[in-house]
């Protein structure tokens, strides 16, 4: 398990974290959103005990794990901007990673380098981007970690390698029962993969959530009256984000949206429509005031 | 055998819960027929393990599924007289409704429509 406990993080004057405490089980995959230079990458290189929090302490099995070279060896690190040796082969820097991992499985590594048809013994400096990527996950996952941390690791992947990749962390994480936590900006590809995400924003955590819960405790209404109706109309209804173009409102509301539905037949709407919320909408949501004004910027 | 759209505003597990619901109520999975693995599902559509869980677990505690530790989930005798399926079936039904009146559709051609649906359920018995 890992534990970050009031975790802030420096550099120089500026502050990248600041008071990020979250907990991550065994056997389950933990999300990172938010957006560029939110401190994502910061937060993984500090789990990875690369970075020494500057307050706070990231525990690994209860060992602050910037001290435990133990714990460390458990680890593997899938970074945005991934080094290889000079003119290495992927066979090289297996070679060079099972000197690190005790438990490096080169059968392992055989058998994915064959699943993602990679040439074991071409130099990687001649592969493309995302080729690189599933390079290193390869490398990663052969060194049997008990954490694994990607890092924006499904950037610049073609969608049928992105599935590959997908569908290889996921079995590797049920079948070992490793922790893994994976950053990205983008909602969708966190959808079905993750059990809990964590929204970064203005350094902190703004939400921590289980995915499955949090997505059955929000919908979004859509309402039309016969007359033009204002917010204040919609007091009795605990709601969030209420827009209104014309005699069309929408809205959403959060816990009991039976009893809001229930209040607003009765208010005689000519339409009462109810929707699921998409995980970038409850997180929206979530920011409401903070995202830009793109008529204030383009108008 | 289980089709799940990420993109999709249903949340995931719900979404595995409708798809097996929708193999008992099409009586491909019949009574005391075993489920597939959690594990299978999971690695066929590439989702999360635990998601799977969740669905299994909410489809056992309300009695479409039971599970035999070591063996795996099987499908309850009851399962289509089940309350707890029926209520799906019954929300589904109310939404269709409730969307067809805000569209301006007639009761009459509802009733029309589930009579006709009915019967050629019959005719081809």
């Amino acid at each position: 398990m890992i534990e970050l406990k009031s975790v802030t993080k420096k550099f120089g004057d500026f502050t990248a974290v600041e008071n990020l405490s979250f907990k991550v089980d065994k056997a389950s995959v933990y999300g990172l959103v938010g957006y560029n230079g939110a401190g994502k990458t910061t937060v993984l290189k500090t789990v990875a005990g690369v970075y020494r929090p500057d307050g706070g302490e990231v525990l690994v099995d209860g060992e602050n794990v910037f001290d435990s070279a133990r714990q460390k060896a458990k680890i593997f690190y899938v970074p945005d901007d991934l080094y290889f040796e000079p003119y290495a082969s992927l066979y090289d820097m297996a070679k060079f990673y099972s000197g690190y991992y005790k438990d490096f499985s080169f059968e392992t590594f055989d058998k994915l380098i064959n699943v993602f048809g990679l040439d074991k013994k071409a130099r990687i400096n001649s592969f493309s981007k995302g080729m690189q990527r599933q390079g290193e996950l390869v490398l990663g996952m052969s060194t049997n970690p008990k954490i694994l941390l990607l890092d924006e690791s499904f950037d610049g992947l073609d969608p049928s390698k992105r599935n590959l990749m997908n569908n290889m962390v996921m079995e590797y994480m049920a079948e070992r029962e490793c922790s893994v936590i994976v950053s990205s900006h983008n909602l969708h590809e966190l959808a079905g993969i993750c059990d809990r995400i964590a929204l970064i924003g203005g350094k902190k955590l703004v939400m921590d959530c289980n995915v499955d819960d949090i997505s059955a405790s929000r919908a979004k209404f859509r309402v039309v009256f016969e007359d033009e109706k204002t917010q204040a109309d919609f007091i009795a209804i605990n709601h969030k984000n209420f827009k209104k173009d014309g005699k069309i409102i929408t809205f959403v509301v959060e816990g009991n949206f039976d009893e809001a539905e229930h209040k607003l037949n009765a208010m005689k709407p000519l339409l009462v429509e109810k929707y699921p919320l998409s995980l970038e909408e409850i997180f929206l949501a979530e920011m409401e005031g903070s995202d830009y004004d793109f008529k204030e910027i383009f108008g | 055998m289980i089709i799940i759209d990420k993109r999709s505003r249903v949340p995931v597990y719900e979404q595995i819960k409708n798809e097996l619901m929708t193999l008992i109520r099409l009586g491909t999975l019949s009574p005391h027929e075993k489920l597939p693995s959690i594990r299978s599902i999971a690695s066929e559509t590439g989702i999360n393990v635990n998601t799977v869980k969740k669905a299994f677990s909410e489809l056992e505690t309300a009695g479409v599924i039971y599970s035999v530790s070591g063996t795996g989930c099987f499908v309850n005798d009851d399962a289509l007289a089940n309350d707890g399926l029926k209520q799906v079936v019954y929300r589904d039904i109310t939404d269709a409704v409730k969307s067809a009146i805000s569209r301006g559709i007639q009761k009459e051609e509802i009733i029309e429509l589930v009579n006709q649906l009915y019967k050629g359920e019959s005719g081809n018995d």
